[in-house]
């Protein structure tokens, strides 16, 4: 047996009007009696938090909540979340709020399934390759959504300011509620990086080597057309709660195919500039995305003219003139960033969020330990070093 | 904003590991004692022998039974038998291997043993949901190409009484596991890929075009909604003919798979859209003729593909970018795309049937047979999804 399985059914998304209602009803008929809440100090002293325990209350017995979560997912957020688990005998989690909170329920799960207490023991103890313990993990995102809702990712801080990242089966995600009511004001700023963000998972999971899963690219596919038909309006009008959630939809489904697809390099070189300098997430992402695919040869390695033809016809396409398919890419890649450019202010440059060449010189060491060869050689090319 | 679900509920395993790790799959799944259902044809290839193998070499599940289905016999006959035999045996669990027709007859049985409702005609109405009361694992190991119902939630029922078969629609029809193995799938004859290959596009151009709709107050009324199907169907046309002419010339285990996969999961998607006119018309010329539901789909792809041009040309013209490239795509006039698929569709099943499938013999209607056709049709649900309103005198028209 070379295969872990976790035996849940795959995800399940609910989405537009009801999506809370019906959650709860769903959580029902899998048998959720007595659930524990996650959630992040942001979204408990936004308000949002009880906005989704109005619509819950009735139908759900929460016996034990959990509302401390900060900006960055920790250990001890997990183990103190695993107690309340138990102590209240639960038999669910929800996670309502941003990234570290969804890690924190997801670490809670994969902790129950194979019995470990100390999360930092966790990669010494956990063996197990097949777990029939099933216990469901409902995902409420309340911001313009991360991507890590259907992951089988997770990061973690110790005390001691090492990073723990796992990435197993058994950190399932069941359910995902995307309500509008949840999809709250932002600011233009935030649209713009958040979709961004969106294009590049989905792009990002589209470029492989070898042929992508079918699931990889329906979901890239769907986040790309989304992301298409409402970007522009969502930055221009960002009181329109139906083009935010849609931006919401669309990163859900993009960090979806992201997170099932083998593309770590850009995720670690992200997450590591981000320890070293305090910048956002999605900010950096994006910026490395855009330098990558202008300095990545993508006709040596990816199957362009394949790519073109799944993303099919939209606005930021331009057949016109004869072009290859990697031109069409790259083109297509910076008139979305460019057309953005005319409406909101979003950086362009790692020194537009303070990011030194000295921070760099330690993201590079770090990287040249991880990393060798063509990889080594791409981040370099990447970050300009 | 309209609400909407999507589940990407059956898991698709492809390769031999699938079947070796059966046990491991039964057992996380709750099943001690299962119900193998396959056909005597998987018996002389040895092919259940494999299976057998796969179940008990954990020693943690036992085979509590081994139903070797007859096709030909009626569907009440069958299941009458099927759940005798599973109810007597102690079965906990069931494992289907076969063709189209054997696996629909397993997801009814599962469907009658977990809602106890032995008669599963009262699942006919969409608005009969079953209800949970015990629970049967299912995993299904497809043997032929391009059948998709291995892991859909949608299974057929032949209605002795009128003449017709009826769809019926249920969650809990899905299976658990989907084994697609491609070493089965290598021993199908050219014939048999080929028409593997025109049913994968049949649902592909049925789900690309689907319309959705909804009770809007008092009406029923066509809505947007978010639309996860039409994507896997874009997926599946993407570079369709190329990969579909290479399978078909070369058959390589890569190709045929990769293809089994696609067609798999197309029948995951359209689980959210439902299909159209190629499936409703292929299946009710099946009922009408008395001949196999895929000697039925070349005729129901060219004439549902000429019954919609008119109603659909942008979403054909969307499905030419797919189908032949963006390439060539851009060489056709803006007004001549939607014609240019309809064109390459035709041109594609023709070559295919020529080269591949010499013997294929389409049917020919009287006008009883086309009034009786319509009537099926219209019972059919599926014909709701198609974007040209049910229109009886055109639909006898691009049949004669």
């Amino acid at each position: 047996m070379n295969k872990q399985y976790n035996f849940e059914r795959d995800v399940k998304f609910l989405t537009g009007r009801g999506a809370l209602r019906n959650a709860t009803i769903i959580m029902s008929n899998m048998g959720c009696r007595k659930v524990l809440l996650i959630c992040d100090e942001e979204s408990n002293s936004s308000g949002k938090y009880k906005k989704v325990l109005r619509k819950f209350n009735r139908e759900v017995n929460i016996v034990a909540e959990y509302k401390k979560v900060k900006e960055i997912a920790a250990c001890e957020d997990c183990e103190n979340a695993l107690r309340l688990f138990k102590e209240g005998d639960c038999d669910s989690i929800i996670a309502i709020g941003d990234k570290s909170a969804i890690f924190v329920a997801k670490a809670v799960k994969i902790m129950l399934k194979d019995n470990v207490s100390i999360m930092s023991n966790y990669l010494s103890c956990a063996v197990n390759s097949i777990s029939s313990l099933f216990l469901p993990l409902i995902v409420i995102p309340t911001y313009l959504s991360s991507g890590v809702e259907t992951s089988n990712y997770i990061r973690l801080s110790m005390q001691d300011g090492k990073i723990i990242e796992l990435d197993t089966p058994f950190a399932h995600t069941n359910v995902v509620a995307l309500d509008p009511c949840l999809c709250g004001k932002s600011r233009a700023k935030e649209i713009a990086s958040s979709g961004l963000c969106t294009l590049a998972m989905a792009i990002t999971s589209l470029l492989r080597n070898d042929d992508a899963n079918t699931m990889v690219k329906v979901y890239a596919l769907n986040a790309i057309t989304l992301l298409t038909d409402n970007f522009k309006e969502s930055v221009i009008k960002k009181y329109s709660v139906k083009r935010r959630f849609k931006i919401a939809l669309a990163a859900i489904l993009a960090g979806c195919a992201y997170w099932h697809s083998p593309h770590m390099v850009l995720t670690k070189l992200t997450n590591v500039i981000c320890d070293v300098s305090g910048a956002n997430f999605n900010d950096v992402f994006n910026l490395l995305f855009a330098k990558g695919v202008m300095v990545v040869d993508l006709t040596a390695d990816f199957d362009m003219y394949t790519i073109v033809n799944l993303i099919g016809e939209n606005e930021y396409v331009d057949l016109t003139g004869e072009k290859s398919s990697e031109q069409i890419i790259k083109n297509s890649v910076k008139k979305y960033y460019s057309e953005l450019g005319k409406y909101v202010k979003y950086p362009r440059t790692l020194e537009d969020l303070d990011v030194t060449d000295e921070m760099l010189g330690k993201v590079m060491e770090d990287m040249s330990a991880q990393y060798d060869g063509k990889s080594l050689e791409l981040i370099k090319k990447i970050i300009g070093k | 904003m309209r609400y909407a679900e999507f589940s990407n509920g059956t898991k698709i395993i492809d390769g031999e590991s699938g079947l070796a790790d059966l046990h491991i799959l039964l057992c996380g799944l709750g099943a001690s004692r299962v119900m193998i259902v396959g056909d005597r044809e998987l018996i002389d290839s040895g092919y259940l022998e494999k299976v057998k193998k796969g179940v008990l070499d954990g020693d943690k599940v036992d085979i509590g039974a081994v139903y070797l289905g007859d096709e030909s016999l009626g569907v009440d006959d069958v299941l009458k038998d099927m759940y005798f035999v599973y109810m007597s045996n102690d079965c906990d669990g069931i494992i289907v291997c076969g063709g189209g027709r054997l696996i629909d007859y397993a997801k009814l049985l599962r469907l009658a043993v977990t809602t106890q409702v032995k008669d599963v005609r009262s699942f006919f109405s969409s608005s009969s949901v079953g209800r949970k009361v015990i629970n049967v694992p299912l995993i299904t190991v497809p043997v032929k190409f391009g059948i998709g119902n291995g892991c859909n939630a949608m299974a057929l029922y032949y209605d002795r009484e009128k003449k017709l078969s009826r769809n019926i629609f249920n969650d809990l029809l899905s299976p658990d596991y989907c084994i697609i193995d491609d070493s089965m799938l290598m021993r199908m004859s050219k014939s048999s890929l080929a028409y593997g290959v025109l049913n994968v596009l049949g649902r592909a151009i049925d789900g690309f075009v689907a319309i959705h709709h909804a009770r809007v107050g008092i009406m029923i009324k066509e809505v947007d909604v978010y639309d996860i199907g039409e994507v896997f169907c874009r997926v599946v046309l993407t570079n369709f003919l190329d990969r579909a002419k290479s399978l078909l010339e070369i058959g390589d285990k890569d190709r045929i798979l990769k293809m089994a996969l696609d067609s798999a999961y197309l029948a995951k998607g359209l689980d959210v859209n439902g299909m159209g006119m190629i499936y409703s018309l292929a299946l009710a010329i099946s009922d009408v003729k008395g001949i196999g539901f895929a000697r039925c789909l070349p005729t129901a792809i060219k004439a549902s593909l000429d019954y919609n041009l008119r109603a659909c040309p942008d979403k054909y013209a969307q499905a030419l970018w797919a189908f032949l490239g963006w390439e060539k795509y851009s060489q056709y006039d803006k007004a001549k795309r939607a014609e240019g698929f309809v064109q390459a569709v035709k041109d594609f099943v023709d070559g295919v049937l020529q080269k591949y499938i010499p013997d294929h013999v389409a049917p020919q209607f009287t006008d009883d047979e086309r009034q009786e056709i319509v009537t099926a049709m219209a019972y059919d649900p599926h014909m709701l999804n198609n974007p040209r309103h049910f229109d009886i005198f055109a639909i006898k028209a691009v049949l004669k």
